[in-house]
This record gives structure tokens, sequence and C-alpha cells, in this order.
């Protein structure tokens, strides 16, 4: 036994709460003191600061209360295995499709903040994109297809007034690309 | 949390009530709080994940239609929105200032930590180092209200039944010398002598 070990084993032997800690109930109570101090200190050390709370309530008077959803159905962040990522050469290019009844949304975007799109089906129209700052319309081609040079930060929402179709807008799922 | 209430306000907000939303984000915001920063997200991408978060709920009012459940629905569209961000960060090249609990050092610095510092230091930086779904399990319960069993089991995807255990053995990785584990390799040795100390 060196140095170090002898003092440790002394000090251990010194300190019974440490015997007693081998007991069911001491080691629970040691348990719920470790968890009450984590308590106070993560008060201390990471609250939520107030613009966190701002912001969330600010969200309410983003609704769209009438148009239909887009849900998010695929995003190769998730939805892909490392393998397939490897596969294609490692690209940093994110896809995600969001799908209402009748009209899909495919984006993709790069790791630069560089966006590209296309409005299924195909139709020349205008896309608006949601963000913290406002709504920034953008037109598309006849293809459907339309482009982002740089997507602003926070989560984003696509809005998509189709030309032809619906009645009703259609509007993505909020999401941070 | 008081489910009756919760449904009111939720049918009130859903009607357009401002102020009904606001008494709900004022209950659960520390809950998506809770959940971005046991997963080791920055204060800045927590707060995003937190405002994703919210702006998913007001537009999928109508859709809720257990109020017991939203808690456990906030919670985990937080926990998908941090997946996908870490997921994000691990592709990119440059790197920001989260996961500090990847270090390698860590369970050494514990160690040291116990010995030479306070003790809240100590037990923040062991609390800091934890693995990633200990960190993410305790800080979420640590929310202010905090999280129900049922809840944190629908969030984690875990039966209620293994929740006590879980929390106990990482409450255990946090408790001090004599309930130590190592982390890794090298701090492995510290830990094992205080072991022979307490037999001998």
């Amino acid at each position: 036994m060196n140095t170090d070990d002898q003092a440790v084993a002394k000090a251990s032997r010194i300190d019974g709460a440490a015997v007693h800690l081998d007991w069911p109930d001491a080691a629970e109570a040691a348990r719920e003191a470790t968890f009450r101090r984590l308590h106070s200190l993560v008060r201390e050390k990471d609250p939520m600061p107030a613009d966190v709370l701002v912001s969330a309530r600010s969200s309410f008077g983003m609704r769209s209360i009438d148009d239909e959803p887009a849900a998010l159905v695929y995003d190769s962040i998730i939805d892909d295995d490392l393998l397939s990522s490897v596969r294609s050469g490692g690209r940093t290019v994110r896809q995600l499709t969001f799908e209402a009844r009748d009209l899909v949304l495919e984006v993709e975007v790069s790791g630069a903040g560089h966006l590209v799109g296309q409005v299924v089906p195909p139709q020349a129209t205008v896309v608006e994109l949601r963000h913290r700052g406002g709504t920034t319309p953008v037109a598309t081609d006849e293809l459907g297809c339309f482009h982002v040079p740089a997507m602003p930060d926070g989560p984003v929402s696509f809005r998509c007034r189709p030309t032809r179709s619906a009645a009703h807008s259609v509007a993505t799922s909020w999401i941070t690309l | 949390m008081d489910a009756v209430d919760l449904g009111a306000l939720l049918r009130q907000a859903a009607g357009g009530d401002e102020q009904a939303w606001d008494v709900l984000v004022g209950r659960l915001a520390g809950l998506v709080w809770a959940v971005a920063r046991g997963h080791g997200l920055s204060q800045a991408d927590a707060a995003e994940i937190s405002r994703t978060t919210w702006l998913r709920l007001a537009e999928s009012l109508n859709l809720i239609t257990d109020p017991e459940r939203l808690g456990a629905w906030l919670a985990s569209t937080a926990r998908r929105e941090c997946l996908r961000m870490l997921r994000r960060q691990e592709r990119c090249i440059s790197t920001e200032d989260r996961v500090d609990w990847m270090c390698g050092d860590c369970g050494l610095e514990l160690v040291d930590d116990l010995a030479n510092r306070g003790r809240d230091a100590a037990l923040w930086s062991a609390f800091e180092a934890l693995e990633p779904d200990c960190k993410a399990l305790l800080r979420v319960m640590l929310a202010d209200p905090p999280p129900s069993y049922a809840e944190l089991s629908e969030v984690f995807e875990m039966p209620i039944g293994s929740i006590g255990p879980t929390r106990a053995r990482c409450l255990d990785r946090l408790g001090g010398r004599t309930t130590l584990r190592p982390l890794h390799p090298q701090g492995r040795r510290a830990v094992a002598s205080t072991a022979r100390g307490r037999v001998s």
C-alpha cells in the first residue's frame, strides 16, 4: 500500500458515515441529500433566462389558425442511419419532407444555411418563410422550385399559398434547421 | 400537476385566450428548459429548442385531447428537437460550447475535485461530467415543478418501474467518495484504493 492509499484508508476508518452508507436506508438518505443539493445548485447555476419565457409567451401570436398543417414526415438527420450518410460521401446537406393532404414540400439545407426547395405538385406560387423576424416571401418557378440563399437563425416554418388548387394555405410545423 | 386545471387552460388557449396560454407557459417552461439543458445544449441552443417547442404547441393546441399528457408532449417534443440539434452539430466542423461532459478527463477531474474543491463545486462538476443519459434524466427531474414518473416514462421511453432504480444509480455516481464508480480507467485507481480502505 503506497502513501496515498494509506491516507485514504485512514480517512475511511475515521469517517464513520462512510461505513454506515453500506446500509440501504443510509444510502437512500445520501441519495436524497445529493438530489436536494443538486436542486438548489440547478436553481443557482442554470436558471431559465427571462427571455426564454418571453419568447415562449410570444409563440401564441405566431399561430396560423386557418392553415392546413403540413407535418414533417422525413428528416435525413434523424431518419437516415449513419452508414448511409457515409456512403453518400459525408455530405452535409439535410433533406426534409413536409406533407399536407394535397401538397408536399421538399427542402434541402446545406451546412452553410443555403436552402433549396420544391413544392409538389409543381406550380408557380409563393412560399412564405416564417421566422423570428417576420415573414419573407419567396417565389417558386413553374417547376415549384425555390431558393433561399441565407436562412435566418432560429425556428422556421414554410407557408404556401397554392395558386391553383386548395382553398386553405398550408403551413409546415416549426423546425430549427 | 392539476390535470383539470390544465385541461381548462388548454381549451381557453385553443379558443384564443392569451392569458391562459401565459399560465400554461409559466407552468411548463421550466420543464422544456430542463430537457434542453439536460441534453447538454448550450444556453443559446436550449433557447432555440424552447422556442421551437412552444411554437409547435401553439400550432397544435387543438390536437391535444388529453391534458394530462401535455407535460409529456412538450418534453418529448423538446427531446426530439434536442436530438436533431445534436445530430446536426455532430456533422458540423465547427463545434460549439456544448457537451462539456464529453471531455476524456472528466472522471479524473471528478476525483480531484472531491479532494480539492468545495463540496458544491465538486457536486456540480460531477453532475456536468455525468454520462448523457443520467444527466438528462436528473436534469429533467430537477425541473420546477418536477414532472411525474408517468411523464418521465413517456419522455425517456422507459418503464415507470425503471425510473426509480435509474435515478438511484445516477445519484450514486454523484454521491461522493463512498459511492463513486470509476467513470473511466484513469479514475479507477483512486476509487479502488478507497474501496480497499473501507474493508481493511
